[in-house]
Parts: structure tokens; C-alpha cells; sequence
């Protein structure tokens, strides 16, 4: 699941400055699950938007809607009524929400409320952690199922970088050390032999490094 | 406010809301505070509102006969009654509602008495605000929706975990009541753990009729095979869903998965013992044994004890327990070691001195037990916390030293001179340690919650208090039940800590037991409902219900998954609602509008 | 000064609610420009709530709660506290003085706290004067 965060409300009101009639729209997937632009957190920003700018004694109208997903433009499109008579829209969705709004509406302005953060899960309520990087090349199999990629500080594929202590990350402490926990993963398993393996130096062009990627399912295209 | 509009023409499935506003004078002293005429005239001009009446007491019979035929013939579909608060008569009030065929959430209550004519410090803000409540209370019921009832066959068994002395009994008690008890334990045999937990009522000490001992294990265990009460071991829980009423539990019986229907769950699981950490830091000594060691070397080992306690010589035997080491269960370590105490004093002619922090006879006959120690002629002696006594070995003589502050006064200098019990010589200052050479000690012993607590609250999910014992809904008003309607919690596996208590607790799960499965059937107001198409399936309720009462899964059988809410096990707090961020939960008597709409100030 | 103040009361019904009508009942003035909101547990309330009741031009919101470990629902008080936590920071960050929202705590028996708390709170909040949402534009 993507993991993102409410940006700072000052933040926000500074971006919607000189704006008349703001529409906030929400996001009824990812981001309700990780609690930071749902409904819920919708009403609440439009309603603290509409108290700050009331404080600074500016008129201006925030309303609030939410859709089923805004990373498709089937769902964003079903917005152009609701959007008709707003000059700024704040979308409460992942970054790819915010861009397919931007997309499918080219003359309004759109800003983000959320900051997106990383693609993880809840390790209890209230506390996400990474679990994934997309890099492009999964190696779980060979890890006992913990990807050093995004739990390795340092992304490394060979084993701990040595300043790893009692477990735990030497950049924080509070980081297990991802080494550490395929190591013990893979004891478990009765498989530590696996680790003698060497793995190859990692082809980062289908992570980040090759530029934006693309994904195609050439039979699922019409 | 707009809502409250919408609502009124014709927001509410097309039928308009016509409200109806009934004033209670409370026998004319309302008008001593405010002018109810222009209250009532100030009510008929807000919208939606059809019908004003008033009565002088509307809460009296006649007064309820009136708002009955007022409420029928009125043609209104929502009604306010400004008077007291809601908690002198809503639920009445409500009731006539329900008599008169309409919902009973179609009602509010305007408090004008107690919270507003009786409470205005000035005169002057008395009537706006009487205005103001009015009108919230107005724009409220406008809004309201219906309480649903759902009505659902209870099943009439009950799960009884652990086949201790509470679980054996428990089951039955439940027999008795004509329900269908089973009764699960992990192990293979039932037998309850320990006899030194049957110990501390000796009969004549409690004035009881059971006599506690192995005879009464043996009778017990001989009515469950007579009922032919259905008896499951070598069996765990490993799952509970559902609620009160009709539980779905998953049992691991021998290796094999087993599925029960089960109307009520009773946990009476039995605590584990450790040995005090002043026990445990002294050498291992034959002559240094717990409490629960005691009772093994009295009823098994006489020998042994024999040994110990009579030899050739005749010299007296001195026996010395510490008691208040351990946390908790203070009383159970105070009767066992009473009992054991008169029983040695009278079998051994030892001389027998108990030290504790507290001697706490709060319970049945325990006062009588206490009296009948001090005939026996049994030594009491006070420690406190900061100077415990302490004890020490050397060459296999073990003493024990007890700071009595009651000695420390020079005028009980003389009352401890006994021998072998003697006032110490060797400080001069205000410490003088009762000095005393035991033949053998005893501690108490300390009682954990049992080994797997933490396996079968997450089977139940129920909570455990700081202590480790399972948590009462409310120590007070409800301390058999969990924090799950349904499951409730008999003997020591909450805190209990001798056999009476434990057999009283008993009683009172099964009386509880009975009233919820007795009818065949739970009605249940449906408080909370959830919208699965606006449910984004986070489980944020599921994880933050205080009760357990949300589940997930098919929201009907063959359907898309969602949240949804166990009415039996629901207790309407609404903190489910609170935490939705699809907003996909409503509290129906408390809706976000209901609650917006008594915000809006008159200005 | 002559401003009174409007004030939004959250109240539990299993305590401070119950606490107002006791104060009531004992004739136990408070004044009369707090408005009650019922409540069925202080964990029912939801950030928004507040915000609407500023937004509606309350100049302060007072919480009350059941005391630590004594809300019938057992977590009801606890997650009030924090949402009031967060909601403090946010309207602080609007530019609403923290100071405008208040969390007590309070059993049903504790009338007299109650008419203490909102005697003072509505001091303090006359004193803050009008919430700065009612700016004139």
C-alpha cells in the first residue's frame, strides 16, 4: 500500500493563497486506509482551511469531495461537475493522484495536501513502515522473503555493511538491521547456505535510475 | 441547518418530517423561570415543526396516557419534549413512542429543567438559551434516523475453559439451569491443578458446607459424569468470532480442528505459581518450602514433615511464615497460611509465628479464623515494606529476623521474651528484631496469571489488566464480564483469590450466563451501522473497538468484504465512528449532522 | 468588558452531562452562555466536531471526559485525549489560540468541579475575547 502523510496546514495555506473557491477532493483508497486523506481527513482540512482563512479575515469558500480512486481518469473525470466554479483544487491523494488530476484538468491548479511517503504497511495502528522500494527487480526469493533493498539502509546485497550492532542499523538504532533479519530468516528456514551465494552487481536501470518506467501487458492492450 | 431543512421537506425518503413539541411545566414551576407560552409560540415558527402542546406532568401516568394520544393523533413523525433531562424520563418517554408504533429514536429531549432554567446563573440568559436549546433540539430529531432492533436465536451451550474448581463447578451450576455446558482443558485429564487451591476454606473455619479437599474434587468430578456434561481435553481455543449469543469457537481438540456453536463463553482458567523472589535467592533447604509446598508435604509427604517437626529430643519445633512478599492475593496467602498454622500448632504442638505486612481478613469467617489462630496460641508479628524480615543460614540453622515497629516502643520490650522467640541483644537503637530460629519457613507463594493467558486473549481477544489477569468491563457494575459482551470470567483467572470467592463468582456467571441464553433469543437496538460501499476495509474499527464488536469478513454470505458490527456485543460508545476516515460508520442516535446541527449558535 | 462569549460544552453522558444536571438540580448557577452537547462517551467525538463548532463561531470548546481508566468503554476518554492532542496543534496552526479548546476530566458526582471548570473557563475565555474566526472580513 502507498504511505502518505498530511502535510503541514500552514503549508497549505500558503498555497492557496489569492484563492477564491477551493475544492479539496479526497482519495477513498491508499491514502484512507493509511489514514492521511479519506473522508475523514478531507472534512477536516476543508474545515481547517476554512478557519485559517477566515482568521486572516480573507473570503474564500473550501469545499470538500471524495472519489473512488484518483490515480484513474475515469474516476477523475466524474469529478468535472464538482469542479465547475473552483479556481484551485487541493488534492488529499498520493502523488499520482494529484498528477492525474492535473492531467485531466490542464487550466486549474492543483496542489498536493499529502506528502507520499513510502509503499509499506501498518506495523500497528498509527505506525507505518517501508517493506518496498520498486526497484524493479524483485530478489525476495533469494532473501528468505525480507528485501534488502528497502530494509538495508544502505541497499546492500551481499550481506551487513559491518557497522550493524546487536541487530540494529548503525544509521538509527531504532532501524533493525536488514541484514540481520534475513539472517535470521534464513536460519530458520534451514537455509543460510543461500547466503554464500554471490549475488550480481544489481541492474538499477529498471528502478529509478533508468528514467521514468512504463509497465506494458501488451494482450490486456485494446 | 440546511440539512435540517432538507430533512423537513421531504429530506427523509420523501415522507416530510412533521415534528411534534410536547411542554412539561413540571406542575407550572417552569414558569417561574421562563414565559412557556413564548416558548411554545417561539417553537411552532420553526420549520418543520406541525404540533405544541403543553401538560403540567407529563411524566406521571396520566401525564404518559396524554403523550400517548397526543402523539397519535397529532399525525407528527418526530417529537421533542422540552422538560427535565434525558435521564430522568427519555427511556419512558421513548417506550410511549414505541407504544404509539413509532421508532423510539424519532424523540429528543430538550433539557430545559436541569440544564437550563435550574442552571442559569443569570435570569436574563435563561430564556435564549431555553430558545437555543429548543431549537437544536428541533433541528436534531429532524434529523434523526431509526434505531433498528435486531432479533437473533441465541444457541443455549456455554463454553467453559478450564476445568479448574470454578470451571468445574461452573459447569455445573450451568447444568443446573437447564443450559448446556462444555467444558474445555488443555489437559489430558481433569484434575485440578493443585490441591492447595481447594485448601484455604477448611470446613468450620468458613462455616461452610463443602468441605475443600480431595473428597471434593472426587464428588465434583463424579456429577459431571452423572449429568454426562460434555467434556473436551487436550483442548485449546484457538478462535472465537461472532458475539453474544452465537459464538463460532475453533477448538484444537487432540491435534483435531473442531468447530462449536456456543451461546456464552466463560473463562475460568486457573493462575500459576512461582516462589517468592526471597524464597528463590536463599539456598534450596528441605526446611524452606512454599506455601503451596506446605500443603503438598501435608496431605502427601507427612513423612517428610514428620521429620522435620518431631525428633527424639522433645525440644519445641519452631515453624516461621513470611507472608507479604508477593504481589497481590494477599488474602488467599493470609487463610492458607492461617489454616496450615492451626493445623501444624494442633498436629505438631510447634510453636508457630506468622510475620506479615497485613493480616487481611475481609472476607467470609476469615475474622473467625484469625481469632482461632491467636487461641491456638499462634505468634503475630508485623513487618513493614522498608524493613522486611530477613532471613539467613548458617551451619543449617536458619534465622529469621522480623522488625516489629509495634516492639520498638520500650514499653513492649518485655512482651518478647519468649524462648527461642527472643528480643535480640544485639542492637541498642530503636530496631529490635524479633529473632527467630526456624525449624521450618514458609513463604507464599506468588500467583501469575496462567502460562497461557497470552495465547487465549488473542484467541478471545479480551484484555488483560496490568497484572496480567483478565480485565473486567467494569470492575464495579459489571465484574464478571470481559470487555467482551458474551465472555465472562469466573474465579481466579481474574484476580479472585480464595475458594469462596472464587464458588460466589461462580454463582453469579452463571446467573449472567442464564439471562442472556434463558429466552432463546437477544433483541438488540442496532446503535451502529456501516456503510460497506464507503468502507475501505483499513481496520481501524476492527482494531480500536474497546469491545471487540466489529468484525470483518463477508458482510453478507457470498458478499464483497467489510467492517461489520456484532449489535450483541456492541455497547454504543461510538468511538468506531470517530475513527472511520472513509466516514463509512454512523452512530445512529448520533450522527455527525445531529451533532453539527446543535452547533449552529443564534445569533 | 462586555463580550460574552460563546461556548461549546462536550459532556459525556455517563459523567459530566450527568454532572450539569446535578449542578442544575442544586440550583448551582453556571452561566448560561455554555451550550451542552451530549455526548454517548467523550470517544465519540471527532476532530471535526470541533472545528465545525469554531467554524459555526464558538469562541471556545470545552471537552469533558471520564476520569483515566474510568470511561465505561475503557478506551473512550484516552482516545478523546489524543484527538484533542492533534486538534490543539492544528488550530494553533490556524491561528485559533490553543488556549479556546479545553479537555477536563470529570466524574458524574463532581458537580461542583464542574461549575468551577466552566466558570473558569468561561473567564478565561472572555478574557482571550472573540475567537479570531469572527474577524470582520
Amino acid at each position: 500500500m502507498i504511505v502518505a502523510e498530511q502535510k503541514d496546514i500552514t503549508e497549505i495555506v500558503k498555497m492557496i493563497e489569492g484563492c477564491q473557491n477551493i475544492l479539496v477532493i479526497g482519495c477513498d483508497t491508499c491514502v484512507t486506509v493509511c489514514l492521511a486523506g479519506g473522508a475523514k481527513e478531507v472534512a477536516i482540512l476543508a474545515s481547517g482551511l476554512r478557519l485559517a482563512l477566515k482568521v486572516q479575515g480573507k473570503e474564500a469558500e473550501v469545499h470538500e469531495t471524495s472519489i473512488e480512486r484518483q490515480c484513474e481518469k475515469e474516476f477523475v473525470d466524474a469529478l468535472k461537475s464538482a469542479v465547475k466554479g473552483h479556481d484551485l483544487l487541493i488534492s488529499t491523494g498520493c502523488g499520482i493522484g494529484v498528477q492525474t488530476i492535473a492531467e485531466q484538468f490542464p487550466s486549474l491548479p492543483v496542489i498536493p495536501a499529502l506528502n507520499t511517503k513510502l509503499l509499506g504497511l501498518p506495523e500497528k495502528q498509527g505506525v507505518w513502515v517501508e517493506r518496498c522500494q520498486a526497484c524493479g527487480q524483485c530478489i525476495l526469493d533469494k532473501t528468505g522473503g525480507v528485501c534488502p533493498i528497502s530494509r538495508c539502509s544502505k541497499s546492500l546485497l551481499n550481506g551487513p555493511c559491518g557497522g550493524s550492532q546487536n541487530g540494529k542499523c548503525e544509521i538509527n538504532k531504532d532501524i533493525d538491521c536488514g541484514w540481520h533479519l534475513i539472517y535470521e530468516r534464513l536460519k530458520a528456514l534451514n537455509r543460510l547456505e543461500s547466503l554464500a551465494e554471490i549475488m550480481p552487481v544489481k541492474n538499477w536501470s529498471t528502478s529509478r535510475d533508468g528514467g521514468p518506467r512504463k509497465v506494458i501487458r501488451e494482450d490486456m492492450c485494446l | 441547518m440546511d440539512n435540517h431543512l432538507d430533512s423537513c421537506t421531504g429530506g427523509n425518503n420523501g415522507i416530510p418530517v412533521k415534528i411534534g413539541v410536547f411542554f412539561c411545566t413540571c406542575g407550572h414551576m417552569m414558569n417561574d423561570y421562563f414565559d412557556v407560552k413564548a416558548l411554545m409560540d417561539y417553537a411552532a415558527q420553526v420549520p418543520g415543526v406541525a404540533f405544541v402542546d403543553e401538560n403540567r406532568f407529563l411524566c406521571t401516568r396520566s401525564g404518559l396516557e396524554w403523550l400517548r394520544s397526543k402523539i397519535v393523533r397529532s399525525g407528527c413523525n418526530r417529537f421533542v419534549i422540552a422538560g427535565c433531562s434525558p435521564h430522568q424520563y427519555e427511556v419512558r418517554f421513548m417506550n410511549v413512542l414505541e407504544e404509539a408504533g413509532l421508532n423510539r429514536s424519532f424523540l429528543t429531549i430538550a433539557n430545559i429543567r436541569e440544564g437550563c432554567a435550574w442552571a442559569c446563573a443569570d435570569k436574563e440568559g435563561c430564556m435564549p438559551k431555553a430558545r437555543q436549546i429548543l431549537s437544536s433540539a428541533i433541528k436534531r430529531v429532524a434529523l434523526a434516523k431509526p434505531l433498528e432492533k435486531v432479533r437473533r436465536k441465541v444457541e443455549s451451550s456455554a463454553l467453559v475453559i478450564g476445568a479448574g474448581i470454578s470451571g468445574i463447578q461452573m459447569a455445573i451450576e450451568l447444568h443446573g439451569l437447564g443450559l448446556r455446558p462444555i467444558l474445555v482443558e488443555k489437559q489430558e485429564k481433569v484434575c485440578p491443578k493443585d490441591a492447595s487451591f481447594m485448601n484455604p476454606c477448611t470446613q468450620g473455619a468458613q462455616g461452610s458446607d463443602e468441605v475443600f479437599s480431595s473428597g471434593w474434587i472426587t464428588q465434583k468430578l463424579k456429577e459431571l459424569d452423572d449429568k454426562k456434561i460434555e467434556i473436551l481435553t487436550s483442548s485449546q481455543v484457538t478462535q472465537v468470532k461472532g458475539g453474544p449469543g452465537a459464538f463460532r469457537v475453533t477448538l484444537e481438540t487432540a491435534g483435531q480442528e473442531k468447530i462449536l456453536d456456543i451461546g456464552s463463553i466463560v473463562v475460568s482458567t486457573e493462575p500459576e505459581k512461582r516462589a517468592v523472589q526471597k524464597m528463590t535467592a536463599l539456598r534450596p533447604s528441605h526446611r524452606i518450602v512454599s506455601l503451596s509446598g506446605l500443603s503438598d508435604l501435608v496431605t502427601r509427604e507427612r513423612r517428610a514433615l514428620e521429620q522435620i517437626l518431631v525428633t527424639a529430643d522433645k525440644r519445641t519445633k519452631y515453624v516461621c511464615f513470611i507472608l507479604g512478599e508477593a504481589e497481590g492475593f494477599a488474602k488467599r496467602s493470609t487463610v492458607m497460611a492461617l489454616n496450615e498454622a492451626i493445623a501444624l500448632k494442633k498436629q505438631f504442638k510447634a510453636e508457630v509465628v506468622i510475620a506479615a505486612r497485613d493480616i487481611i481478613v475481609s472476607g467470609t469467617q476469615i475474622e473467625t479464623l484469625y481469632q482461632k489462630a491467636r487461641q491456638a496460641g499462634i505468634l503475630f508479628f508485623r513487618s513493614t515494606e522498608d524493613s522486611g524480615p530477613t532471613v539467613s543460614i548458617e551451619k543449617g540453622v536458619i534465622t529469621v529476623r522480623i522488625h516489629d515497629p509495634a516492639l520498638d516502643r520500650p514499653s513492649a520490650k518485655a512482651a518478647s521474651g519468649n524462648a527461642g522467640v527472643c528480643g535480640s541483644q544485639e542492637s541498642e537503637g530503636a530496631a529490635r528484631p524479633v529473632i527467630i530460629h526456624a525449624d521450618l519457613l514458609v513463604f507464599e507463594d506468588e500467583i501469575l496469571p496462567g502460562e497461557d493467558t497470552e495465547c487465549l486473549k488473542n484467541a478471545l481477544r479480551v484484555n488483560l489488566n496490568k497484572g496480567g489477569f483478565y480485565q473486567e468491563a467494569n470492575i464495579h457494575l459489571k465484574p464478571n464480564l470481559s470487555n467482551k459482551k458474551g465472555i465472562f470470567l469466573a474465579g481466579s483467572c481474574h484476580g479472585k483469590e480464595e475458594t469462596c470467592e472464587a464458588l460466589g463468582d461462580v454463582r453469579s456467571v452463571a446467573m449472567a450466563v442464564y439471562s442472556t441464553l434463558s429466552r432463546g433469543y437477544l433483541e438488540t437496538e442496532q446503535k451502529v451501522v456501516i456503510d460497506t460501499d464507503k468502507c475501505a476495509l483499513c481496520l481501524t474499527c476492527f482494531r480500536s473497538c474497546p469491545h471487540q464488536a466489529i468484525e470483518i469478513g463477508e458482510v453478507e454470505l457470498g458478499q464483497k468484504w467489510g467492517a461489520k458490527v456484532i449489535p450483541e456485543a456492541c455497547q454504543g460508545c461510538g468511538i468506531c465512528a470517530g475513527e472511520c476516515p472513509a466516514k463509512a460508520i454512523e452512530m445512529v442516535h448520533y450522527s455527525d449532522n445531529q451533532i453539527f446541527s446543535e452547533l449552529t449558535l443564534e445569533r | 468588558m462586555d463580550f460574552t462569549p460563546a461556548i461549546v460544552a462536550f459532556c459525556c453522558e455517563n459523567s459530566a452531562y450527568r454532572a450539569a444536571d446535578i449542578a442544575g438540580a442544586q440550583q448551582e448557577g453556571y452561566p448560561s452562555n455554555i451550550r451542552i452537547c451530549r455526548l454517548p462517551c467523550s470517544g465519540k467525538l471527532e476532530i471535526i466536531h470541533i472545528l465545525k463548532a469554531f467554524e459555526e463561531g464558538a469562541d471556545g470548546v470545552f471537552v469533558f471526559a471520564c476520569h483515566p481508566d474510568s470511561c465505561k468503554f475503557l478506551l473512550g476518554n484516552v482516545r478523546a485525549g489524543k484527538r484533542i492532542d492533534h486538534t490543539s496543534t492544528l488550530l494553533e496552526k490556524i491561528g485559533i489560540e490553543k488556549e479556546r479548546l479545553r479537555f477536563f476530566f470529570l466524574s458524574e458526582l463532581e458537580w461542583t468541579a464542574f461549575v468551577e471548570m466552566v466558570r473558569l473557563g468561561n473567564e478565561s475565555i472572555r478574557n482571550l475575547g472573540p475567537s479570531p474566526v469572527k474577524k470582520e472580513p
